[in-house]
């Protein structure tokens, strides 16, 4: 009979020290992008905050949330709904961006 | 048969507790709404969505009625607007939405999977009691002199000008969605986790496959119809101006965002019916679904397609054409997967040993009336035919099509095939043949004239009608008289059966599937031990019926 | 083959429909995954209302973001990701069995959720000074105030909505700091450390994307 502890041995951890080191990465991309914020790039602006964003978020889900721990088909449902989201946004503004 | 199972289910003798068929199991009113067992709660359901279909065809009785003449006569044209609002906000989140699911769903995958009941048996306790309060809510604003909006909600009436009870009636739907999450949820978590030995996901029955893809829907689109509903209360409480056009505000985003919930939620009521249509095909023709793959494939199409459509709702409204051209040709799209079902239910009747018992009369009656109802789909997705039929009485002929002769006879299929199931008793099957029918007779009559009314150009949602109209809105009334009587007979012959029935065994229709293999009403527990699966779904070629 | 492995010795928070704990484990960790995903919707559908009127006003939407306080805004985020780090830090602890860190991660993390509340409603009082507040405006203004409006309107309505689930996070962890020292747990059991665990990582993710949104629309001068 399988004890959640058995889980371990499939699988190695994600460490402590692991989870400190990404703590102060995900501190740094804070202080980078409030940074990048005050210099004028023009439409780089937003991409950049977006993708830094996407960046602290991937952060925290694969190392905090232990994604790559769970079951293959659950990292996709959440995926999904990302996809999804990203869908619905595009295709509204499909309506915003070609009218006159 | 090659599952294996250790009890022999027929034995009438109880040696302990674990034996008591799911009914027996306590009698006490706390027995009932603390259960966490499936099959009660989907009995729970089951009565609560019965009142709720009989409140929202009621408010269809009186409009009905009201419509016999051009005049607004029988209620003024204020009472109108909160009537068919009445009637689609209860059909739709407290009926439609629910029904197979909440009711089939829950009573039958666990056993069709050959668990002892779903991963979060509490948690779908709880989605019944949101149901309920969501209900309640509802029922609430109802008693308050409704809302006369429309289901459907659009800013910005909703949020600035309408003096009804939107955000009551609101606040309920928004409930019921969290219901509806929980269910699908559990259902999802149920599927992957729970099967027994040896089922794959190729050995899954079809209705399985439906209902993951509506749980999948459901999961990805409540939320937004949720946020857009929160963000309409909260305009209408205190002018945040979302919706606002005096407030730079977009009244058409309302629409994007309530519409991209709203389409995909109509697959939430059309597949678990297609799920219950394969079943029923093939228990009585005697055969396996042809193109299993693509018809459990397909569930999955309508699904993922299904989210990316939803701006055909919006051909009339500001929406840039450009956007509108796109979305007509996404909409062109999700008809495919749902003629690739229809094709391989043909497929499957072809040479097969039909019977015609009345789960079969209401599934051969969902594909035609879904063919039909589908194919004026395509007829409205045409964005040039829907500038002239949008809000006419074609659009409502249309969803009309689907819902009640798709979504609402296979609701009825399913209602009668598990019956001897749920309750170990066979209804008669005479009367429910002639129900069956009457509904079909009934529903043609009460929507094919629709159809016609509103290419003629009868607006929808209009107490007053121009007096051409009069003969097609009488035959429509007329229909809608049979279809109640036929709609109202199950409800007495079921009833009775409960008493006066026959008693059934097992597996009265000598069908395959697991849920089969359980007792008629199943223990508590559904199986004794857990069965294990060692061939594919729809095995009727090798089974033996012994022909009554 | 008998393959209902219950035994006595099942630990008795096992329920009757799973054969053994880690089904039940996978199975609550699933289900939780899964209504994090309806709540990317939630907030995603939220978010999107706001970048479409983004869109549609930027130079609206640039002054007034202006008006938000980024250095607050900063160390709120911070806030966040520290207790984000602690939560991951007690369910790693709760998974080994030691409780009390369990308790003590977890409260740290409810206190610094707390903390970002206060903060929180320090800059929306702030706000409320300036004159940026729901009803501070009642149209005739002219079109500038009123997007303006419109801007501060979303505003509170997605940092009230996040700041909901922020204190439905906080009471979660500490009923379940308190029932960790209570003993209720054990590295065979700690399912609803994990699982309250997930629900504070995605209100923090959800603060990561609403930062850069409303702080930094636009601070080149």
């Amino acid at each position: 009979m399988k004890t959640v502890g058995d889980k371990f041995s499939e699988k190695e951890e994600i460490s402590t020290k692991a989870q400190w080191l990404v703590y102060f990465i995900l501190l740094a991309l804070l202080v980078i992008t409030v940074g990048v914020a005050y210099i004028p790039l023009g439409q780089f602006n937003l991409i950049f905050a977006i993708t830094v964003a996407l960046i602290k978020a991937a952060l925290v889900v694969w190392y905090f949330m232990h994604l790559r721990e769970t079951q293959r088909l659950i990292g996709i449902f959440f995926g999904s709904s990302v996809f999804m989201l990203a869908v619905a946004a595009l295709l509204t503004f499909t309506d915003y961006f070609t009218r006159s | 048969m090659t599952t294996t199972w250790k009890k022999d289910y027929n034995s009438t003798a109880i040696e302990n507790r674990e034996d008591l068929n799911y009914l027996a199991d306590g009698h006490t009113l706390k027995s009932w709404l603390l259960t966490t067992d499936h099959k009660r709660i989907a009995l729970l359901y089951l009565f609560s969505i019965t009142l709720f279909f009989a409140l929202g065809g009621f408010a269809a009785v009186i409009f009905r009625l009201e419509l016999l003449t051009p005049q607004s006569d029988l209620v003024d044209p204020e009472t109108y607007n909160r009537l068919f609002s009445l009637h689609g906000i209860v059909m739709v989140f407290l009926f439609l939405i629910p029904s197979i699911p909440a009711v089939f769903g829950n009573f039958m995958i666990p056993l069709m999977i050959g668990a002892k009941d779903l991963a979060f048996p509490k948690i779908n306790l709880a989605s019944w009691y949101l149901y309920m309060i969501g209900g309640f809510l509802i029922l609430l604003a109802i008693f308050w002199g409704g809302v006369d909006t429309g289901w459907t909600f659009y800013t910005p009436f909703s949020s600035l000008f309408s003096n009804s009870e939107v955000v009551v009636a609101v606040f309920g739907a928004f409930i019921a969605g969290f219901s509806s999450i929980f269910t699908a949820l559990n259902f999802i978590v149920t599927i992957h986790k729970l099967r027994a030995p040896g089922l794959t996901w190729w050995r899954l029955p079809l209705f399985v496959w439906a209902n993951y893809a509506t749980s999948i829907i459901i999961v990805l689109a409540t939320p937004v119809v949720a946020i857009t509903l929160v963000l309409m209360v909260i305009e209408r409480i205190s002018p945040i101006g979302v919706f606002n056009p005096w407030k730079g505000g977009d009244p058409v985003l309302f629409q994007h965002l309530f519409w991209f919930y709203s389409h995909p939620a109509v697959y939430i009521m059309v597949l678990p019916a297609m799920g219950v249509v394969s079943e029923c095909i093939a228990c009585f023709s005697r055969r396996r679904v042809f193109g299993y793959t693509f018809v459990a494939m397909s569930s999955l199409a309508i699904a993922f397609i299904g989210f990316f459509v939803w701006g055909h709702h919006l051909f009339v409204s500001s929406q840039s054409p450009y956007a509108g051209l796109i979305f007509s040709l996404l909409s062109m799209l999700v008809a495919v997967p749902s003629a690739v079902k229809v094709f391989n239910w043909m497929a499957t009747l072809y040479k097969g040993s039909i019977s015609y018992a009345a789960p079969m009369l209401y599934a051969l009656s969902f594909i035609g009336l879904f063919a039909l109802g589908g194919l004026t789909g395509i007829f409205v997705a045409t964005l040039a035919i829907d500038v002239h039929v949008h809000d006419t009485y074609f659009v409502v002929a249309h969803f009309h099509y689907i819902m009640v002769g798709g979504t609402l006879s296979a609701y009825f299929a399913a209602l009668h095939y598990w019956w001897p199931k749920m309750f170990g008793r066979r209804y008669p099957e005479g009367w429910a043949q002639l129900s069956a029918m009457i509904v079909f007779i009934g529903f043609n009559l009460t929507f094919f004239p629709q159809f016609i009314l509103g290419y003629n150009g009868m607006p929808r949602r209009y107490a007053i009608y121009a007096p051409e109209y009069q003969v097609g809105n009488v035959l429509s009334t007329a229909g809608a008289s049979i279809l109640a009587v036929g709609l109202i007979a199950p409800l007495i012959y079921l009833l009775w059966s409960l008493r006066y029935g026959e008693e059934s065994g097992p597996n009265p229709w000598h069908a395959t599937g697991l849920e089969w293999m359980s007792a008629s009403p199943p223990i508590t527990h559904n199986f004794q031990e857990t069965p294990i699966v060692n061939e594919d779904a729809y095995a009727y070629e090798k089974k033996e019926v012994p022909r009554e | 083959m008998n393959n209902s492995v219950r035994s006595e010795n099942s630990p008795t928070h096992l329920q009757v429909q799973y054969h053994d704990a880690l089904q039940q484990h996978e199975s609550a960790v699933a289900g939780m995954w899964l209504f994090l995903a309806t709540e990317v919707m939630f907030f995603g559908g939220a978010i999107a209302v706001y970048i479409v009127y983004w869109y549609m006003y930027p130079s609206i939407w640039k002054e007034f973001s202006a008006h938000l306080d980024v250095v607050l805004g900063s160390i709120n985020t911070a806030v966040l990701l520290t207790s984000s780090l602690f939560v991951a830090l007690g369910v790693h602890a709760g998974e080994r069995g030691y409780m009390k860190k369990v308790m003590w991660y977890l409260a740290s993390s409810a206190l610094l959720g707390a903390v970002f509340l206060m903060i929180k409603g320090y800059e929306w009082y702030q706000e409320y000074l300036h004159g940026f507040y729901p009803g501070a405006w009642h149209g005739g203004g002219g079109e500038l105030v009123d997007r303006g409006d419109l801007y501060f309107r979303l505003y509170f309505a997605l940092t009230g909505l996040h700041a909901l689930h922020v204190i439905i996070g906080i009471v979660l962890l500490s009923i379940i700091a308190i029932l960790a020292r209570l003993g209720r747990y054990s590295k065979d059991y700690y399912t609803p450390i994990e699982v309250s665990g997930l629900y504070w990582h995605f209100v923090d993710i959800v603060w990561i994307f609403l930062f850069p949104m409303l702080y930094l629309v636009d601070r080149t001068q």
